[in-house]
């Protein structure tokens, strides 16, 4: 037996006590009476206690469970059912998935969810909330949500949020989903749930080396059977420009000139299900939109033509900056780029969008002291002059570069915050000269945005300063003391494996011929851990010659969007002849450029994460209308819908934008074996059947929908209970008409005896 | 159901006007009293002749009866005239008449101090609260003008009387005299008010046997809440003594009915426990204990020869005492002639 409505129940057997309260009550109202022949009432009273005392506790007993049968009959107790959940009323959890897989349409048209949207309206059609059914509801898009858990009984409300569901961005959460499910369970407990897993299985949904958590004993996991017809997709996984931050010169919002030059953006594109078979030509179309929304203007275009097993391109749209000026035009020097492919089964993943932002100048500032005077000889040359050198080189042939890198100095003992305002790069050239609170400065600068590039002081003997970068960046490196000599090092012609700070994409192609004069005689060689931070560039032997990370931060705070380079060798030709080598300048610039463009450009995020935002952020407001707040420097929610997204203070000023792409992950739209999906699932299940559905489509052979209602009646128990409570009530006004003795004659005086 | 007595005031003494007779004696108890005598059922100790028979055999008064002679008895009371006949020796007894000696002892013990009945409605000469403040007719008011009208009878007819105010012992004391002052004292006597203490009746008894050296008319006036195994123990002590005696049993009316319908803490006066009870439940139960206690307080009081009268707050004194005055001097006459 079970009820409907424990709370109700909880609250009606509260109400037991009440009856107990008011005879306390009662008894502590009563004025005393004075009476005089209290030894008769004493006699009487010893002669007759266990009576009372047993007639009240009856009225008592019979009062109290008047209300806890009224109490059981408001809850709605109901008894006697069984079916594939088992004796009880039915608790059923409906997991739906709703990742960017499920937005796959068929050969007809019909999307994945809504095919599982009409299977979970099919078995809400088989529960009766009268019966003590009830329901939750999960979507699985990640991290998945749980609109309804614990499962209600207001079947209504569960229909309607079910029909309002629309694909996410994201990637299937399997796991997150049974872990609620799991904790929502608990243990131990009478009910004999149902777990209904309403899914495609496609390969973007299922991650077979990710293991699921158990689910308790007396659940049932039942499946819709995995998809069996694969689906043509073609998914834009990556995007990106050469350069996020461009020197275009005159330009911005306070520049009336268009901005001049072209730059490109890279597309990547993937392909899945049968059409990798086959020859195809996708055209891949670049808009311009402004980070405040509006019309988007085409901007670029490219033709991607595959060839039969091709699976992978890259497409490079060319990208003229004046076609920028509609945008720039609305005042903002940033740009979100719009890639959009044409439309296929699966069009979430057809879109995606990246940020550039214009500038007329980046701003270095080098922490060193300059030796070379107004003409200095090579020798005389100090690190920072080789710096200044490389980013600020003399004027092309017509005296006007397109864009240029302003640089200024600090001196390595004022290293303070108004020093570091306004500066989009710091070069750290003598870190032996600077103490650690100089240090923590540096690693605020770093949190806000900017780029730091630490050299090696230009001497010998030991150096004990790296501890103290080591410590303000929370780096997990292994940086030598002592410099180590090279016999002629050389540049690796190939470059390691480098990840997202990839700070010398551009040079690829010309990295070969730059890096052969070049010779390295000595490095304070460092080791990063894995995972913090990589290698740019290294040296023949593997001695990483360029260093790139992101500072740690500690779990609970938001990620750092700083990026710190580290150059193993000094600017020194005692250490290296790079400053007199070709590739000192390319080197240094794409350092700058492309660092400068990584710490402080657009924030870019997958969908389905939780986005930082950037400082002073007290909301994000899509081009839609919906608002999330925003706590502690992230989103409040998992944004799990790709879209550009305006970061605002509290006075409304656009801080920033975070693009949320589709995570291409889930794009993966081949299908899996039934074995293979049976197996993985059954890892929540272990030792027990998972039952299978079929939802009448793609999938025959399985259980119908229909069948886990079963036929099985229930028997409601309220009315009984309720004719049980009247023939108490009967019994209570019994009891207590004859234990108030109300029926007892009343004696008249003894007659006066006369004498 | 009666209402519950309101507290009493308390004060350890308050005096009445002594010559106000009408708070004890409401003017109809007066008129039906003047017309009757009261006489004493058994033969009583007196200075005066005539009225009231004499329990003492002597020689110059009516003849009683023979007894044997025993050693020791005086020589000069041998009826010679029997020895000459019989051969046996016996003394001649006689019969004195003497005076009525009246002891009107009350029960002031703390359940005295209850009753049911107003005021105003009992004490009949316009009052609606007793001088301390009670808006109730309690037990005690009723047995202080029993007393009083036993008193006023007696001194009217020229006998004397006294007066006992007693609890756990003697708490006052009237000597019996019949001069004009009498009254006042015996009236200044009852202008008491019961105590927190319950009755010793065996106790004040002897206390008070003490202080009679003849024989009298006692007259308990109370509502022997006490051991009827110790009220027979005093009452032996009387009969021992050779005393007459008349029972007042007083009882309220909300005390013989227990008519209470709610639930309610009953609080002793005499300092017992208080007692929640539901009264409906219990009233079976307490009627048969009270009306049990009734019966053997009358029972003991018949044992002995002694008269009992019942008496209900709630009625009037007059008609009830008259009656039961007539019928006892019909009862002596009847003894004495028939």
């Amino acid at each position: 037996m079970s009820v409907l409505h424990p709370a109700l129940l909880a609250a009606g057997l509260a109400c037991v006590a009440a009856p107990i309260i008011i005879h306390f009550l009662m008894r502590r109202r009563r004025r005393p009476v004075r009476w005089a022949a209290m030894r008769f009432l004493l006699e009487a009273y010893r002669q007759q206690k266990r009576r009372l005392r047993f007639e009240q506790l009856l009225l008592l007993s019979l009062r109290c469970l008047l209300v806890a049968l009224i109490a059981f009959a408001l809850a709605r107790p109901i008894a006697g059912r069984t079916g594939i959940v088992g004796p009880g009323p039915r608790t059923v959890y409906l997991v739906i998935d709703d990742s960017l897989t499920s937005a796959a349409t068929d050969d007809g048209g019909t999307s994945a969810l809504a095919r599982h949207k009409s299977s979970a309206e099919a078995i809400l059609a088989t529960l009766d909330a009268a019966r003590g059914d009830r329901a939750g509801l999960l979507t699985l898009g990640a991290p998945a949500d749980a609109p309804v858990v614990p499962p209600s009984s207001d079947l209504g409300s569960i229909r309607r949020l079910v029909g309002a569901l629309t694909p996410t961005d994201a990637p299937a959460d399997f796991a997150g989903a049974l872990s609620r499910i799991a904790a929502d369970l608990g243990p131990e407990g009478q009910d004999r749930p149902l777990v209904a897993m309403l899914s495609d299985f496609r390969a973007g949904s299922v991650r077979d080396a990710e293991r699921l958590p158990e689910l308790p004993r007396r659940a049932t996991l039942a499946a819709t059977t995995a998809a069996r017809v694969p689906v043509s997709n073609t998914a834009l996984v990556a995007l990106e420009p050469l350069r996020p931050v461009i020197l275009a010169g005159a330009a911005g919002p306070e520049s009336a000139a268009a901005p001049a030059g072209s730059t490109q953006v890279r597309a990547d594109l993937q392909r899945f299900g049968p059409a990798t078979a086959t020859t195809a030509a996708t055209t891949v179309r670049l808009l311009a939109e402004s980070a405040r929304g509006g019309d988007a203007t085409l901007i670029g275009e490219a033709v991607v033509r595959w060839s039969p097993g091709q699976s992978q391109a890259t497409a490079s749209v060319a990208l003229e900056l004046e076609r920028l000026a509609p945008v720039l035009r609305e005042g903002t020097s940033s740009v979100v780029l719009r890639a959009e492919i044409d439309p296929d089964a699966l069009h979430r993943d057809d879109t995606r969008r990246v940020s550039i932002s214009l500038r007329d100048e980046l701003r270095v500032a080098l922490i060193g002291t300059r030796r070379g005077g107004a003409r200095p000889t090579l020798d005389a040359f100090a690190p920072a002059d080789w710096a200044r050198l490389a980013l600020e080189p003399a004027a092309d042939r017509f005296g006007s570069p397109a864009g240029r890198v302003r640089v200024s100095e600090i001196d390595p003992r004022v290293v303070d915050s108004s020093r570091l305002a306004g500066v989009d790069a710091v070069f750290v050239l003598e870190p032996d000269a600077i103490d650690s609170a100089a240090w923590t400065r540096l690693r605020a600068f770093a949190d806000s945005g900017g780029l730091v590039v630490v050299t090696p002081a230009a001497r010998g003997g030991a150096q004990t300063w790296p501890d103290l970068m080591l410590e303000a960046f929370s780096l997990d490196w292994t940086v030598e003391r002592e410099p180590r000599t090279l016999d002629a090092g050389t540049i690796a012609g190939e470059r390691p494996a480098t990840g997202e700070l990839d700070l010398l994409a551009l040079l690829v192609g010309e990295l070969t011929h730059l890096a052969a004069p070049v010779r390295v005689s000595r490095v304070l060689a460092a080791q990063p851990a894995r995972g913090s931070g990589h290698a740019v560039l290294a040296l023949s032997d593997g001695t990483p010659l360029v260093l790139a990370a992101r500072p740690e931060q500690f779990e609970a705070a938001p990620p750092s969007r700083g990026v710190i380079v580290y150059i193993t060798s000094a600017l020194d030709l005692d250490w290296t002849d790079l400053p007199a080598r070709p590739l000192m300048v390319p080197l240094l610039q794409e350092i700058v450029r492309q660092g400068v463009g990584r710490a402080g450009g657009a924030w870019v995020s997958a969908a389905g994460s939780v986005p930082t935002a950037p400082p002073s952020a007290a909301e994000l407001r899509s081009h839609e209308g919906t608002t999330i707040a925003v706590e502690s420097g992230r989103a409040a929610q998992p944004l799990r819908r790709a879209a550009a997204w305006r970061a605002l203070d509290s006075e409304g000023v656009t801080r920033g934008t975070i693009l949320v792409n589709p995570d291409t992950r889930a794009s993966r739209t081949d299908i899996t074996a039934p074995d293979e999906i049976r197996r993985w699932l059954g890892a929540a299940t272990p030792g027990r059947d998972l039952r299978t559905l079929d939802d009448g489509t793609t999938s025959p052979g399985g259980e119908s929908v229909a069948s886990l209602g079963g036929d099985d009646p229930v028997t409601p128990l309220s009315l009984p209970l309720l004719v049980a409570a009247a023939f108490v009530a009967i019994a209570e006004l019994a009891v207590a008409r004859f234990a108030s003795h109300a029926t007892v004659p009343r004696s008249a005086p003894p007659s006066e005896a006369g004498a | 159901m009666p209402d519950p007595t309101p507290d009493r005031p308390r004060t350890d003494r308050i005096r009445l006007p002594e010559q106000d007779a009408s708070l004890y004696l409401h003017p109809q108890t007066l008129s039906r009293l003047r017309t009757f005598e009261l006489r004493a059922k058994m033969i009583v100790e007196g200075v005066m002749s005539g009225q009231h028979r004499s329990p003492y055999q002597g020689f110059s008064v009516e003849f009683a009866q023979h007894r044997p002679y025993v050693a020791g008895d005086d020589v000069r009371h041998l009826d010679w005239k029997v020895f000459a006949r019989s051969d046996k020796l016996h003394l001649k007894q006689y019969q004195q008449e003497t005076n009525l000696d009246l002891v009107a002892m009350v029960d002031a013990s703390g359940s005295m101090d209850y009753g049911s009945r107003s005021f105003a409605e009992a004490s009949g000469v316009g009052r609606k609260t007793s001088l301390d403040g009670r808006d109730y007719w309690s037990k005690f008011d009723h047995a202080t003008a029993l007393a009083a009208a036993m008193c006023y009878v007696t001194l009217r007819q020229g006998d004397r009387a006294g007066v006992v105010v007693f609890a756990d012992e003697v708490r006052a004391m009237v000597r019996r005299s019949s001069s004009t002052a009498t009254w006042r004292q015996v009236v200044g006597a009852l202008s008491t008010h019961p105590v927190d203490r319950p009755t010793d009746l065996a106790r004040a008894t002897d206390q008070t046997l003490a202080k009679i050296t003849n024989r009298c008319l006692l007259v308990f006036i109370s509502d022997f809440f006490e051991d009827p195994e110790r009220i027979r123990a005093a009452f032996a002590r009387i009969k021992h003594r050779g005393h007459d005696l008349i029972v007042f049993q007083v009882l309220d009316r909300a005390e013989r009915t227990f008519e209470f319908s709610e639930s309610a803490p009953f609080e002793g006066l005499e300092g017992e426990a208080a007692l929640r009870v539901d009264p409906r439940a219990i009233r079976r139960g307490y009627l048969d204990a009270i009306n049990g206690h009734v019966e053997r307080v009358e029972r003991i009081t018949r044992s002995f020869g002694f008269d009992y009268q019942l008496v209900d707050t709630h009625d009037w004194l007059g008609p009830p005492l008259a009656a039961f005055v007539a019928r006892r001097n019909a009862q002596i006459k009847r003894s004495k002639y028939g």
